[in-house]
């Protein structure tokens, strides 16, 4: 077995996290009505829904012990969300079946996690975890107004352009904010600096990482 | 040597007028302006003084005189008699203050009428996402991570920190061409 794992490391890596090793173990005896729908609700989990009400009523409807059902769960989870984080480039389908063997999960069991890691679920759970990681804010939508001040209470001619600009971002926040003429020539210039530089660093082709 | 002084005192009441009204500075009083530059003056000529220049300078910047307009200006105020009146030295005073603080007079009168936050500076890093937590990453372009420093006039700076790919780079850096057609089109015609 320990050939088998010095020839082609499992997806998990060298240690196989607690609740993927006690899985065997506590899936023993689960038939597999129980296993598919305990799926269904980790995956759903995994593609960002609400599962609570599917768990309480598989929690309801089980005779297997709560904190059994807990550690089922989590250990599914777990496995699931560690496979699907490596492209399938690198982790073939087969290479997959072959580490749920060694963990010794029932066969039927691992046709079921297989179809998740490498069927039609895939695009839907890897959008999730994209968004799932850490990321700043993004732009959303970007609206913008020049105003020329006329008059004002302090200067009886203004005349001065100045640029209202509003952004949406992904969080869903707002800012509004003025930028004054001189602020914008240096804000578009960065901007346009930003834009060079991600064009020299897509030109570099040591900075191309492959698999 | 007295003229000298005097017109020194008088530069210095203008500034300190300035500092008070335009450039936001607390420290200026109306008395610490006395006791440091007109000690020997009477109160009641003084705050006449003070007034007086306070209002001429008003005039001007709200104005936003240029050199003709300003000349044309003082020459009126001169030819007044009685007490609105402003002498020679007064004028020439006045005239050396407008040609050195005109600029940043307007640009504090500008910023008095600026409710919204401004935009105050910005900081940014270009960043190549190797690996991540969940899903695969090594796929994705480069990312600009910027961060906007905002505030409002008087109050501390707020960050708003953002990150953009280079799609919506190339979106905002078009509309910030547009925007500088549209400003241009009205520097231009005024």
């Amino acid at each position: 077995m320990s050939s088998i794992h010095a020839q082609d490391s499992s997806f998990l890596g060298g240690r196989v996290p607690p609740e993927i090793e006690s899985l065997s173990k506590n899936l023993k005896d689960v038939d597999q009505e129980m296993f598919r729908k305990t799926l269904k609700a980790v995956v759903s989990a995994l593609e960002g829904k609400d599962c609570r009400e599917m768990m309480k009523s598989i929690a309801e409807s089980s005779i297997i012990p709560q904190d059994r059902l807990g550690h089922i769960v989590a250990g599914m989870h777990r496995m699931l969300s560690e496979a699907i984080r490596i492209p399938t480039s690198s982790l073939k389908q087969e290479a997959f079946k072959e580490d749920l063997r060694e963990l010794r999960i029932p066969e039927e069991f691992i046709t079921d996690f297989s179809s998740v890691v490498f069927g039609a679920r895939r695009a839907a759970i890897e959008s999730v975890a994209f968004q799932k990681d850490s990321h700043l804010p993004t732009v959303e939508d970007f609206k913008w107004r020049v105003d020329v001040a006329i008059s004002t209470s302090s200067l009886a001619r203004a005349l001065q352009p100045s640029v209202l600009m509003q952004m949406k971002l992904s969080d869903g926040s707002f800012h509004r904010f003025e930028v004054p003429v001189s602020k914008f020539h240096d804000l578009r210039y960065n901007v346009a600096l930003i834009l060079k530089e991600m064009n020299d660093l897509e030109k570099k082709s040591i900075l191309k990482i492959q698999d | 040597m007295a003229d000298v002084e005097a017109s020194k005192s008088l530069s210095g009441l203008l500034n300190g007028i300035a500092q008070k009204v335009y450039y936001d500075n607390r420290e200026i009083t109306e008395q610490l302006l006395k006791r440091e530059l007109f000690p020997e003056l009477p109160q009641d000529e003084f705050t006449a003084l003070h007034d007086k220049m306070a209002s001429l300078l008003k005039s001007v910047a709200s104005a936003d005189m240029d050199p003709v307009q300003l000349e044309a200006f003082l020459t009126a105020q001169t030819k007044k008699h009685g007490g609105g009146g402003v002498s020679a030295e007064q004028a020439a005073a006045l005239s050396r203050f407008w040609k050195s603080h005109r600029t940043r007079v307007r640009e504090s009168l500008l910023a008095q009428s600026r409710w919204e936050p401004a935009l105050r500076g910005l900081c940014w890093r270009v960043d190549l996402q190797t690996a991540a937590r969940q899903g695969d990453v090594s796929h994705s372009g480069p990312v600009a991570l910027m961060e906007l420093e905002l505030g409002r006039a008087g109050q501390e700076s707020e960050f708003l920190c953002l990150e953009m790919d280079e799609a919506s780079i190339n979106q905002v850096l078009k509309k910030m061409a547009d925007i500088q057609q549209s400003a241009d089109r009205f520097v231009h015609r005024t």
